[in-house]
């Protein structure tokens, strides 16, 4: 049977697997396979494990709501609302040193509530906001850094895709879960905004302040904003105050107000003028993005399994317990695993190798498991914009046409907000109420 | 070779179109099912079973596309340092890991199908019952695609060179 040897097997078979950019899909399948017939030493019962797995781990009503805020986050793309927020916001912050950069961050904040993927407003961002950033003479380090922080909102302020996986594999309610992330992404946001603030204060060349640019920015922008760009923004409103307040308020669950949450997202969408095409590309992206993430849920669930008979999960617990029993040196090193592997691999990934460990561990030496999540999620978004593979910092890259944009100027650019993001984790860490009083209330 | 190539490309394509199809169709009916609800009081009797296997299905429906596409989400630690011939090598690994795991999924799963088919095989609320072969031929079906199209990788990477998929699914 299992045992401390067998889970440092499998876990280092499964990381080599990973780093040597074996897809996370194959490698969680094919080890958990190999690891249960091994354990049972029978292939038919790892077989039946596998054919059970493969038909009942995602045939679940709640599965709808992975590809469903996907489309909905890709009709909101597609018809330009992103655009519309960020100008609307933009306008309304007159006198504001660094408004570009702060209206950059408010669109983030506004954007995540109707989008659960952090890449989409990475990507909608880098077209919207970072040419107007470099016409007004920003510094391109710095617009480039407060578009791929900023895009972590998208992940914290629901819906959003990590929280409803991380409910699924620690079996939380995911409502709950989607009202938690409120109050620190409003709290995120607004640490964004006193940090760009200061910045723009300290130094303003960098944000176009005192340059040549200076007399043509406030013409630029302190036109009104149009009719047409309220109107996106209002649908916006429409569509978070129906989706979140649906949720929060009991009349919908999760999966339901994903169903209303698509149809008002079209609606939005062929308000804007999108065609037919538009709507077509919009769905294909959502399977695009979705069936592989199935998939992943799939092959976690078979990996689970693994965990629980082969005692890894009993194993490791023991070995980080052997390394100290203070609840805050075990957090600190599960926030240090999770900061490192968002250095290699996206986070749904990295919630699905670690959260069945982590979150029992997190139960026992005493973390609140709503707390436990957010804090997780922060962690994870954090390491998503460090070197050498965050994969935020790629996506900006991806989208940008400058060649001047570089990955090491976005690096460089990001550090700022990967601090704040674990500054933040630091505080739910210490006020865990942040995360779990609003889910109380509902 | 390369028309079997083409003849998968084309598959792959229709499956994608028609998951796409069906996800529209799960997302059209959870609505529905909420406004009779909310406005009616009169839910849809069976949404929550057709939505959830409409979700298994419709993953399984995109799987070679995404296959194709080098979907499936992965480090690029090592491929993005690697080229030609061991660049080469290292693909064809991926993909023969592929074959084998989906190979699995396709043999353990075919019992359960042929048994749903034979004993015409139901379940859900009897006020519902739902046959569970359409789910069970799609996990066995588009497995069974899903190796061909790992294969296909393999040869077109060990008689061509060539490495088509790689690159062409953006990360998420």
């Amino acid at each position: 049977m299992g045992g401390p040897e067998f889970a440092i097997a499998i876990v280092s078979i499964l990381i080599a697997l990973i780093l040597l950019s074996v897809p996370i899909v194959l490698a969680l399948g094919l080890c958990s396979f190999f690891g249960i017939a091994y354990l049972t030493g029978n292939w038919s019962i790892a077989g039946s494990l596998l054919a059970n797995t493969t038909y009942e781990a995602v045939r679940d009503y709640v599965f709808a709501v992975i590809p469903l805020f996907v489309l909905m986050g890709e009709f909101i793309s597609k018809s330009g609302a992103a655009a519309d927020v960020y100008s609307v916001i933009n306008k309304s912050m007159k006198r504001l040193p660094g408004r570009l950069a702060l209206a950059t961050v408010g669109g983030n904040a506004v954007f995540g509530a109707v989008t659960g993927v952090s890449i989409a407003s990475a990507a909608a961002f880098s077209r919207i906001a970072y040419p107007q950033m470099v016409r007004h003479g920003y510094d391109k380090s710095v617009a480039l850094g407060s578009i791929a922080g900023s895009a972590s909102l998208g992940m914290l302020i629901p819906p959003s895709i990590l929280m409803i996986v991380w409910g699924v594999m620690s079996e939380q309610s995911i409502g709950k879960l989607f009202v938690a992330g409120v109050i620190p992404g409003l709290l995120l946001t607004a640490m964004f905004f006193t940090f760009i603030v200061g910045y723009a204060w300290l130094k303003p060349h960098l944000f176009g302040i005192g340059g040549s640019a200076l007399t043509t920015i406030e013409a630029d922008l302190d036109c009104l904003a149009t009719r047409s760009e309220l109107a996106g923004a209002f649908g916006v409103a429409i569509l978070i105050l129906t989706v979140l307040g649906g949720i929060w308020f009991g009349v919908f669950t999760p999966t339901e107000a994903a169903g209303i949450g698509v149809l008002l997202s079209l609606a939005l969408a062929l308000m804007k003028g999108v065609d037919f095409r538009g709507i077509r590309e919009a769905i294909l992206e959502t399977g695009r993005i979705s069936a592989p993430l199935l998939f992943l849920l799939i092959t976690a669930q078979m990996y689970t399994r693994l965990l629980a008979l082969g005692g890894i999960i009993d194993a490791i617990q023991a070995m980080l317990l052997g390394i100290g029993d203070s609840p805050v040196l075990i957090l600190a090193l599960m926030v240090l695993v999770w900061f490192v592997l968002g250095m290699f691999i996206d986070s749904v990934s990295i919630i699905l190798l670690t959260v069945p460990i982590f979150a029992p561990l997190a139960i026992t030496i005493g973390y609140d498991p709503i707390a436990f999540a957010i804090i997780g999620i922060v962690a994870i978004e954090a390491g998503l914009l460090t070197p050498p593979l965050g994969l935020c910092v790629y996506t900006v890259k991806s989208c940008v046409a400058d060649p001047d944009a570089t990955l090491a100027k976005i690096f460089m650019g990001s550090i700022p907000y990967w601090i704040i993001l674990l500054l933040l984790v630091a505080i739910i860490a210490t006020f865990p109420g942040l995360a779990t009083w609003l889910p109380s209330q509902i | 070779m390369l028309t079997i190539d083409r003849l998968l490309e084309a598959l792959s394509q229709m499956l994608k179109y028609l998951a796409a199809c069906l996800l529209v169709l799960v997302a059209g009916l959870i609505a529905l099912d909420v406004g009779m609800r909310v406005l009616f009081n009169a839910p849809i009797l069976g949404v929550a079973e057709i939505v959830a296997n409409g979700i298994l299905i419709v993953a399984f429906l995109q799987v070679s596309y995404a296959v194709r596409i080098d979907g499936m989400l992965r480090s690029e630690l090592m491929v993005a340092r690697l080229s030609g011939r061991p660049k080469v090598v290292f693909e064809c690994g991926a993909a023969l890991l592929g074959a084998l795991l989906f190979g699995l999924i396709a043999f353990a799963s075919w019992d359960s199908m042929v048994r749903a088919i034979v004993v015409q095989e139901f379940e859900g609320h009897v006020s519902f019952p739902i046959p569970t072969w359409p789910v069970r031929v799609a996990i066995v079906g588009c497995s069974v695609l899903a190796v061909l199209n790992y294969l296909m990788i393999v040869a077109k990477a060990l008689l061509f060179g060539r490495l088509d998929h790689v690159g062409r699914g953006a990360p998420m």
